[in-house]
């Protein structure tokens, strides 16, 4: 049986950038969102697969990390898990309480280690979903999201202790010792992934295709976009995902992907260490780049100018 | 299924008598050649016209293909393939586009009338709408490494730099 923990899953992903608009028409036009809901220079976009009423909101303004949102299960897991977090000392922004944007929900907000935003709400109103069909190149919901710490250790830590996310897997360099570990909140192989890098920031968010076919049709549509694939296409080791990583038009790095391994039974899950220097590890098919210095410097983004402050919505 | 479709002077006799064959069996023709049998007219602009709305409707999510008639058909196969994105394959038996489906996902076929009566070019459609993609990994790594040259001139990002 999954274990239960009081973070049900990954919601959202909040970002703000100074070419808002231009972001969005890339997830619009391009990349397969639809535009939910919009106040001032706020946009909400969501994908058709999920009831999740919103996958990313985006604003107007100096690039950062607004928030990464958590669902809850209930009232009584967002309250007893704020308790626990005060306990512990964990800098808050705002109590339980109703929640202010369009869908509605009961939630807080609280800073995590290294100052990014975390909010973890659960009553929201859910939209209309359906299922994507064969062929169609739109994601079915938000994935993952990684984020790069420049210290690993601690950042990993404090996700375990106070969010009670669990690591699934681990990619290691022979030098450099851990790089990355894949954390999971439920049976999905990772829902968030912290990347050793040289400052906090965004490293990527992922988007769950259909299947092969909808990935396939997906990472051709954002070529002709005229977006760059800067790794990929592939298939990850750890986590058995397929993968293909563009960079849209605020400098971050979007991944399709599809086919994420889960993890029905966690007792019997023995987290993996796969050294990043073997190809084979990163990308089982190996035919995709050798993840290079290259590919990693594209991946550690701008620094996150949102540490320790509020987003203003 | 949608249905583009486009026969230069060479295969509009062809052309025009399966897009009602199409038809009747229940598909949705767009027509993207002359309106009437033009002796002498070109295959590119029909030929790009009808990977362009293949392309534009795939990516809309549209079940969808393509099929263009023409003399050989060498021309139109190239002329479709110079649309970004679209995967053209020449029909020469049921089973290679069979195959074309299965492995290389092409979404519009090319039949050459004179080497193909209307029982033979019934018989490559038929193949050609009824096979889905194979929907395996490798072949849709192709695919996208095909994309990406089309699209950034490399493969794999650096592998083939000059």
């Amino acid at each position: 049986m999954p274990k239960q923990r009081k973070i049900s899953h990954l919601r959202y992903l909040a970002l703000a950038m100074p070419n808002m608009q231009e972001e969005s028409d890339f997830f619009t036009k391009f990349w397969g969102l639809t535009e939910v809901h919009r106040e001032g220079e706020v946009v909400w976009l969501g994908t058709e697969g999920s009831p999740e009423p919103y996958q990313i909101r985006l604003r107007q303004g100096e690039k950062r990390i607004d928030l990464i949102g958590f669902g809850a299960a209930s009232k009584e897991d967002v309250d007893a898990l704020h308790a626990e977090l005060v306990s512990k000392g964990v800098q808050i922004i705002h109590e339980p309480k109703n929640l202010a944007q369009f869908d509605g929900g009961y939630g807080f907000r609280c800073f995590d280690i290294d100052g990014r935003t975390i909010e973890v709400s659960t009553g929201f109103e859910l939209k209309q979903s359906r299922k994507i069909n064969e062929r169609e190149p739109i994601p079915v919901k938000l994935s993952h999201v990684v984020i790069n710490t420049n210290k690993l250790a601690a950042t990993t830590q404090w996700y375990i202790d106070h969010l009670d996310f669990a690591i699934s897997d681990t990619l290691t360099h022979p030098a450099m010792g851990e790089m990355m570990n894949f954390m999971r909140c439920n049976p999905a192989h990772h829902s968030i992934a912290i990347v050793q890098g040289p400052h906090h920031s965004l490293h990527h968010m992922s988007f769950e295709m259909r299947g092969i076919e909808e990935w396939m049709r997906g990472a051709g549509k954002i070529l002709r976009a005229g977006r760059r694939m800067v790794w990929g296409p592939g298939r990850h080791n750890a986590g058995d995902n397929t993968f293909a990583y563009f960079i849209d038009p605020a400098g971050n790095t979007v991944e399709y992907t599809t086919e994420l391994h889960n993890i029905e039974d966690e007792d019997s899950w023995h987290p993996s260490k796969f050294d990043i220097t073997q190809v084979s590890n990163a990308d089982q098919w190996g035919t995709a780049n050798p993840m290079s210095e290259f590919v990693a410097r594209e991946s550690f983004n701008d620094v996150d100018k949102g540490l320790f402050v509020a987003p203003p919505v | 299924m949608r249905i583009h479709l486009a026969a230069n002077h060479l295969g509009y006799e062809l052309g025009r008598q399966l897009e009602e064959w199409l038809s009747q069996s229940g598909h949705e023709t767009i027509w993207h050649g002359a309106d009437f049998l033009d002796e002498g007219d070109d295959y590119p602009i029909f030929s790009a016209r009808v990977g362009q709305a293949v392309i534009d409707d795939e990516d809309r999510g549209e079940n969808v293909k393509g099929i263009v008639f023409g003399g050989d058909g060498s021309g139109e196969v190239i002329a479709v393939n110079k649309v970004k994105g679209a995967r053209a394959t020449f029909g020469h038996s049921a089973k290679q586009v069979e195959l074309a489906r299965r492995e290389a996902d092409a979404d519009v076929l090319v039949i050459g009338a004179i080497h193909h009566d209307l029982a033979t070019a019934k018989e490559l459609i038929a193949a050609f709408l009824s096979t889905s993609f194979g929907d395996a990994l490798e072949y849709a790594r192709r695919i996208i490494n095909v994309a990406e040259y089309e699209t950034s001139g490399t493969i794999e990002g650096w592998l083939i730099e000059g």
